[in-house]
């Protein structure tokens, strides 16, 4: 079990990994949306209201006008990924701020090619290779790109948490949200889990990836009387794992399933001792965004991507 | 009712079509004459195993290229799918750390490894998995993930992908020498990946995505395939992409050479040797296409 001490370790390391914009990179000094997002979420209960303030002005700082998040900076390219990452942390710090509502309204507007009648006739038609229902839609990694199972999970996870704080009531939210539980119950892979994007291709059963499972696994928490999501967390939970990011996505998404399974206990407990072992070797949280991660999977603090919102 | 289609339109639809035929015809035939440069150089190195003597082989085939990397910061850019077993689709570990080993014995004042998966967020789960993890640990080499990596912006020399400009991972584009090290795959479209597509993996996921489909596809605005595949990819033009030596045609793995095609038409520094892992290959890939595929490794320079 990791002890007190080497969470405070870990804490103070990504503390001190901050770049001189404040924010967090990848490593480096390149600041981006997604470490320092995970970062602010794993450093939230260590520090005061003001200073969470302040990091949270400057993470608004890099949204753009029409609601998007750029990957890095200003200049990067939109990413709808970093653009759910950032709402969901806004959520959960400042759920207040204006830019919430923003960030939504971004992510409700941004539709992937399926969207279109013309890509949907196509992939019926002509392109038939891959085994998907393109009816059934989420999100892409940047706009104007078809949907993937990583960004429309988290999407998914920062419109399930925002609707059940009522910020966007609307039919929209609700359309979209229900099109993307639909896509990814359709793009699960033969047997439980995810893959990237599809599950089988020129009829071949693609393997789920952890990450991408852990997280879709966490969006689709309320559907978990479903047989499909059930599958999948039995694959995730049987799922051996030797890398630092992978296991802590597995163990926060563990987490929002304690109450309905009995071994999902046992299992998160042996995948944090695995955990506390792993980020112990330099190479495994040398990347900012798994060292924050792994902070939040090792801490019993609350889960910022749970969608049981804590009081 | 509108006629749609009349006889003067019909006409020049048809002459348009057979000029292009006899275009292609006398290309082919060898009546057009083909401006391109002379073939790149090639050496093809006989091992029977990824065992020991690997680096003193290469080095070998190294020196028939009469290199100067003293003093040198060396890329070595394998190609890192993830990690399936059973499955021969990465570059192997031990040829990566024996070339590593080779240009370091040549002179060169640093090795790095770097790549950046097209699918696989984990690259340390795919770097564990596959081996390198233990070569980079035994060798003390640097990995860099290129998915992750700082990021330049840089402009490119021509439109043909629809964009001005592309992020490039620092590592990339600060290297003195880039070295591919392809795995020699048959592709379900393409036929065989070799080098242009392994430069795919240059492209940063986090400006990009996984994958990294807008840069792959930005010219037909289509990502609609999720492994790399556009309209242009139906056509197997043996095109003026000269960005690995022009002995296979860049375009027949189109869009992902693409990306490697911008790469080369950034201006940046170009890819100076191809280290192609073709010693256990995979014939027959897991999307069901099939292909003679040479059972030798290849080192080839531009």
């Amino acid at each position: 079990m990791t002890t007190t001490k080497a969470l405070e370790a870990l804490t103070l390391r990504l503390a001190r990994r901050r770049s001189p914009d404040r924010l967090w990179a990848y490593s480096g000094d390149q600041v981006a949306a997604e470490p320092t997002c995970f970062a602010l979420l794993a450093l939230s209960s260590s520090l005061d209201r003001t200073t969470i303030s302040d990091y949270v002005r400057t993470l608004v700082n890099y949204q753009l006008r029409d609601g998007f998040w750029p990957a890095g900076d200003s200049r990067s390219t939109v990413s709808l990924w970093a653009t759910a990452v950032s709402v969901n942390t806004l959520i959960e710090l400042s759920p207040d701020n204006a830019c919430v509502r923003s960030g939504l309204k971004a992510l409700l507007d941004a539709k992937p090619q399926e969207a279109f009648w013309l890509w949907r006739l196509k992939f019926r038609t002509a392109d038939t290779h891959v085994r998907l229902d393109p009816g059934k839609y989420g999100w892409g990694w940047v706009p104007g790109t078809v949907s993937w199972v990583i960004p429309t999970a988290m999407a998914l996870i920062a419109l399930e948490r925002s609707r059940r704080l009522n910020f966007v009531p609307s039919g929209e939210l609700k359309r979209r949200v229900d099109l993307a539980h639909a896509m990814l119950l359709d793009r699960m892979c033969p047997g439980g889990g995810w893959n990237a994007g599809n599950s089988v291709v020129y009829d071949v059963p693609l393997a789920p990836h952890i990450d991408a499972t852990s997280i879709a696994v966490a969006g689709l928490r309320f559907h978990y009387h479903l047989p499909e999501v059930r599958q999948s967390l039995s694959w995730l939970l049987a799922a051996q794992c030797s890398s630092a990011y992978s296991l802590a996505w597995k163990i926060l998404a563990l987490r929002g399933y304690q109450d309905v399974r009995s071994d999902v206990g046992p299992a998160i407990e042996h995948a944090r001792d695995q955990l506390g072992a792993l980020v112990e070797e330099p190479a495994q949280i040398a990347d900012n965004s798994t060292l924050a991660l792994s902070i939040l999977a090792l801490n019993g603090h609350p889960n910022p991507f749970a969608l049981e919102i804590a009081a | 009712m509108k006629q749609l289609l009349n006889r003067r339109l019909f006409s020049a639809a048809l002459l348009a079509g057979t000029g292009a035929l006899a275009v292609q015809r006398m290309r082919t035939s060898g009546l057009v004459p083909d401006r391109r440069k002379p073939q790149s150089r090639v050496a093809i190195l006989h091992v029977v195993s990824y065992a020991a003597s690997l680096e003193a082989r290469i080095a070998d085939g190294l020196r028939l290229f009469g290199l100067d990397l003293r003093g040198k910061t060396v890329l070595l850019k394998p190609n890192l799918v993830e990690y399936i077993p059973g499955a021969e689709v990465n570059t192997s570990p031990l040829l990566v750390g024996a070339a590593a080993g080779a240009f370091l014995a040549m002179g060169a004042a640093k090795v790095v490894v770097g790549e950046g998966p097209g699918h696989q967020r984990d690259t340390y789960l795919v770097i564990a998995e596959n081996g390198l993890e233990e070569q980079l640990r035994e060798r003390r080499l640097e990995f860099v993930d290129l998915n992750r990596d700082e990021i330049i912006q840089v402009p490119l020399k021509t439109r043909f992908t629809g964009m001005e400009t592309l992020w490039f991972p620092r590592t990339v584009l600060t290297a003195d020498f880039i070295v591919p090290m392809p795995k020699v795959k048959t592709h379900h479209f393409a036929g065989v990946t070799l080098s242009m597509k392994n430069m795919f993996g240059v492209i940063p996921g986090a400006a990009y995505g996984w994958p990294k489909k807008r840069t792959a596809l930005e010219r037909y605005r289509s990502q609609h395939s999720r492994h790399q595949r556009g309209p242009a990819d139906r056509f197997r033009h043996r095109g003026r992409h000269r960005g690995h030596g022009g002995e296979w045609p860049a375009a027949w793995t189109a869009p992902a050479a693409r990306a490697g095609c911008a790469f080369r038409r950034s201006g940046r520094r170009g890819l100076h040797l191809h280290a192609v892992d073709g010693f256990e290959s995979l014939a027959g890939s897991t999307f069901g296409a099939s292909c003679s595929i040479p059972r030798k490794r290849r080192n080839r320079t531009n």
